[in-house]
């Protein structure tokens, strides 16, 4: 299956906000399956690592979640961004940018020091 | 903001934690259906497809155990299961439950009722408005090492000059003469100042308060009355405000009613209120105690300066009556506490070291408790548990069972508060203003923390070095091994003999005293006495005279009455006069420098109704009176001192700041007669002929007298009274007693200390014969096997009781030998409490010692007689 790594929990938070921002309210299989698919199959999302973050943001009312029917019509919990949630995401994204950004220098081929 | 709002939701949590855990259930079937759809789809087998999904998914209750501590606040949610895990141990265990909470409940409620009495009497403010501006002020002279009372002159000077205070105020008490209908009575009360309530800033609750003008003759026949003595004596018509009361045969008005709840704490007893008149009082004449409320923002010392300046004034215009006087500002609260208060002080150490004892008791249960609870501690932890959360647990169950006992020892402090009020020896101020309250609920909430900490952390500390594989093993009933393990129980068992020694060593001075106190021999014969006051409304030395000689022939006259005397006091406690003496032999000495010495007037045959011997020269006679040369006797002390090593007859001596002038001559000596009191006995005494001394203006004419009766002298009242009223139907006996009743008043402290001591040394006693007990039987418990080796290898039962009795006296003699040490040092803190035995005084030492000794080989014989009992075939086979 080769080296998929386990998301870790802080940026998950911000993937599954932008995942519900991106396709709207959403159950958790489908946030997991995105993810994952987004990754290109790099990230695995288990349960372990899903419930508990999805109840993080929900306890700090970024997201809200209500039962719902799926197409194939199961029932599931269906989590939707929030206004705060938008927010949060907002502020989240550009900090997480400018974090890479300044890696990013850091770790290019060094041109100061040649 | 966001983390306080997480918070918030999952504390909600808490209480729906059941549909929550459903919800997770459902939302992770859902999830998973929906993968193995998806599988499927993609062309796996059903078997396949759910195998992948469970597999890609990972442990399902891992994840609930995840995400429930997410949800919901754990560390509250291990309390609560740790909480209800302790009721069901507790539940489980009745008997070591009960034991321990009422040794706990012991503890505490003794603290409890104890510390109520100390916070009420004081600690608490006084119960009136701004109670940390009333002050007393007094007078301390060089030859008192205490305050003192204050002359009418002097104290009008003070309030005419003091600044730095709002009121002062000017007290006496008194008894008086009440007459209801026909019939005096004794009513306790006093006379103040007009401004008196002005201090206590209290008012009247009908009618008014007294008037500037009405301490001045003409206008002081007014009274102020306290609520009960109106509700429960005059019948609580309102119509009493201006009605008339005969008091010591004049009628005063009844001008004002005092509140319901209004009590004057320095004399708690008093009813009536009548304004001082110090219009005939001298300056050398000091009777009365001063109040005072300071201003407000001034301080103690401020007060102080005032006072000290105003007395150096008055020292230099007044140099013979001043001289060498100061003043003294004592706040009103720690005066009112201040005989009392070594006393309470002593016992809230002696239960505090009681409620040491029983933590150490209860301690020592939790450990034998531990110890068998040790399978059920080590499979705990094989289960996962972590030393963090197991201790927590034991520390949840010590403080459950501190709050049992607590809860128990409340209701106990409060019974013991009960039997206190109806034991105390009635001199205690402002009892009824003592009750469990927010103060000493808090009190009681320090110990029980204090209690849970000190009992969670013992066994706890064990907890977290149990070798884990070796108690798996173990896990039949000879678990123990280790002799390291009794060592904490046995410290705590050797430490609790220690504090029982120093409270036994307490008790046992008290008790010693109290003997002492009842067998000491006062000097006089205390049976068949009868003595009571008289206080005739009298203003000429002819008609006093006149009066009780008429009063001691009549009485002398009723049958079955050996002798009548008259005197200024009787004898335990009575009221006492005092001043300088100066001696023939040192005729220059300054008299604010010379030696004190009581002084008692008396009829001529006092000697003799009250069996005192004469020691040397002679008693009064009918010959002396006025106009014949003063004569005076003193007893075998004022002797002693102030003529050592001389026959004092013929001597003479100067008596008093007013009779200096006067030479009298000593004609007898007589034996001591004892005042029992905290401290004193054998005081120097100068008796004088009552003819000698009486004259015109004295302040009052009022004596004591004394009966000697040939049965029960409160037989003889009946005759007395009729006898009484035939001279004079207007005139109360004030407080008749025999001479043993008035003795047993100043027996009362002592008494009522013994008791208290006692009963908490018995307390002490008890749980720690409680404490060794439990140690040996454990230690036989533990030797079960060894005994049994013992015994097969032909050991004789009486050896395995001395192996038993040899490791208790062990104990039992560290623990003397500690507790010896520290009671020497603690016994000189009750000192002030004892009489007549030193405070290291080494029978009582040895009494208890051996006492301690027997208890703890008593509570040795149950274990010995089981060790001894032990059948060595069972013992053996317990391998």
């Amino acid at each position: 299956m080769g080296e998929r790594a386990d998301v870790w929990q802080g940026t998950l938070a911000l993937m599954v906000l932008k995942t519900l921002q991106a396709l709207g309210p959403l159950h958790g299989y489908g946030i997991a399956r995105r993810i994952e698919q987004t990754s290109g199959d790099l990230l695995a999302v288990n349960y372990g690592t899903l419930y508990p973050g999805l109840l993080k943001l929900e306890q700090e009312g970024y997201i809200s979640s209500e039962w719902g029917t799926s197409d194939n019509n199961r029932k599931a919990k269906y989590y939707k961004l929030t206004r705060a949630g938008r927010k949060q995401l907002e502020k989240e994204a550009r900090e997480w940018e400018q974090t890479t950004e300044i890696l990013a220098r850091f770790l290019a081929p060094g041109k100061e020091s040649a | 903001m966001r983390q306080l709002r997480a918070w918030l939701v999952r504390f909600g949590e808490l209480f729906r934690k059941e549909r929550g855990d459903r919800d997770l259930a459902a939302e992770m079937e859902s999830h998973l259906q929906m993968h193995i759809e998806d599988n499927l789809r993609a062309g796996m087998s059903p078997a396949e497809a759910r195998r992948q999904a469970l597999m890609k998914l990972g442990g399902v209750e891992q994840t609930k155990e995840i995400y429930g501590d997410r949800r919901g606040l754990p560390l509250l949610e291990t309390f609560f299961q740790d909480l209800r895990f302790a009721f069901r141990m507790l539940r489980k265990n009745p008997g070591f439950t009960a034991v321990a909470a009422l040794t706990l409940a012991l503890g505490i409620g003794a603290n409890t009722a104890i510390f109520s009495i100390v916070n009420g009497v004081l600690l608490q403010p006084l119960p009136y408005p701004h109670p940390d501006q009333l002050v007393v002020v007094a007078r301390i002279a060089p030859r008192f090492d205490h305050p003192v009372p204050v002359s009418g002159p002097n104290f009008l000077d003070w309030r005419a000059r003091a600044r730095q205070f709002q009121f002062l105020a000017g007290f006496d008490g008194r008894g008086f003469t009440v007459m209801f209908g026909n019939q005096p009575e004794n009513i306790l009360g006093a006379a103040v100042s007009p401004n008196f309530l002005s201090v206590l800033q209290v008012a009247p609750i009908l009618g008014r308060n007294f008037l500037a003008p009405e301490e001045h003759t003409g206008n002081d026949r007014v009274a102020l009355i306290t609520h009960s003595f109106w509700k429960e004596r005059l019948g609580g018509d309102p119509g009493w405000v201006g009605r008339t009361l005969t008091i010591n045969g004049q009628s005063f008005t009844v001008v004002g009613i005092l509140p319901r709840d209004f009590r004057y704490v320095m004399m708690r007893d008093a009813q009536i209120f009548i304004p001082l008149n110090l219009e005939k009082t001298s300056r050398g004449e000091n009777f009365m105690s001063v109040i005072g409320r300071i201003k407000p923002g001034v301080s103690l010392h401020q007060a102080q300066n005032e006072m000290d300046s105003i007395a150096r004034a008055l020292e230099k215009e007044y140099p013979a009556d001043d001289a060498e006087q100061g003043t003294i500002v004592i706040p009103m609260l720690s005066s009112v506490g201040h005989r009392i208060r070594e006393a309470l002080l002593i016992m809230l150490a002696a239960v505090g070291l009681v409620l040491l004892i029983a933590c150490a008791n209860v301690g020592n249960l939790l450990l034998a408790q531990g110890v068998r609870r040790r399978g059920e501690i080590a499979v705990r932890s094989a289960l996962g548990a972590s030393v963090g959360r197991l201790v927590r647990q034991r520390v949840t169950e010590s403080v459950l069972l501190s709050f049992l006992g607590c809860a128990l020892g409340l209701l106990a402090g409060h019974l013991g508060l009960q039997a206190f009020r109806v034991l105390s020896p009635g001199d205690v101020p402002r009892l009824e203003e003592v009750q469990i309250n927010l103060p000493v609920l808090l009190f009681s909430l320090g110990i029980l923390i204090i209690a849970s900490i000190l009992l969670g952390l013992v066994p706890a500390a064990r907890i977290s070095r149990v070798n884990l594989a070796e108690c798996l093993k173990e896990g039949s009933a000879h678990a123990t091994s280790g002799a390291e393990r009794g060592l904490v129980r046995q410290s705590l068992v050797v430490a609790e003999i220690a504090l029982s020694l120093v409270l036994l060593a307490c008790a046992g001075l008290a008790v010693r005293s109290f003997i002492k106190l009842l067998s000491a021999d006062p000097g006089y014969d205390s049976r068949n006495l009868l003595t009571f006051y008289l206080s005739p409304q009298i203003r000429k030395a002819a008609q006093a005279e006149d009066f009780y000689r008429r009063v001691l022939e009549r009485l002398s006259a009723i049958p079955g009455v050996h002798f009548v005397a008259m005197s200024h006091s009787i004898p335990p406690g009575g009221e006492e006069v005092d001043g300088p003496v100066i001696t023939s032999e040192h005729p220059d000495m300054d008299p604010n420098r010379a030696p004190d010495i009581v002084y008692n007037p008396i009829s001529p045959n006092y000697f003799r109704t009250m069996r005192l011997r004469l020691l040397a020269g002679r008693e009064f006679s009918g010959a002396d009176v006025h106009g014949v040369g003063p004569a005076v006797i003193l007893n075998e002390a004022a002797a002693l001192s102030l003529f050592p090593g001389e026959n004092a007859v013929g001597l003479r001596v100067k008596l008093g700041a007013d009779n200096l002038s006067a030479w009298w001559t000593v004609v007898g000596v007589v034996a001591d007669e004892r005042y029992f009191g905290w401290n004193s006995d054998r005081s120097p005494t100068a008796y004088l002929p009552v003819s000698q001394i009486l004259q015109d203006n004295m302040p009052d004419y009022d004596a004591a007298i004394i009966l000697r009766t040939n049965s029960e002298p409160l037989s003889f009242l009946p005759a007395v009274r009729s006898t009484m009223a035939s001279i004079d139907n207007h005139m109360a006996l004030l407080g008749p007693e025999t001479m043993e009743q008035r003795l047993g008043h100043t027996f009362a402290p002592h008494r009522f200390n013994m008791a208290l001591l006692t009963a908490f040394a018995s307390l002490a006693l008890l749980l720690a014969a409680a404490g060794i007990y439990g140690v040996m039987a454990q230690f036989v418990a533990q030797r079960t096997h060894e005994i049994g080796i013992r015994m097969a290898l032909g050991a004789r039962p009486l050896e395995v009781v001395r192996l038993v009795l040899r490791q208790g006296v062990r104990l039992a003699l560290l623990g003397l030998t500690i507790g010896i040490v520290v009671a020497a040092a603690a016994t000189r803190l009750i000192r002030s409490l004892l009489y007549g035995v030193t405070a290291s005084d080494p029978l009582t030492f040895v009494f208890v010692a051996t006492f301690l000794i027997f208890v703890v080989l008593l509570a040795c014989l149950v274990p010995a007689w089981r060790a001894m009992r032990v059948d060595p075939i069972i013992a053996l086979r317990y391998e």
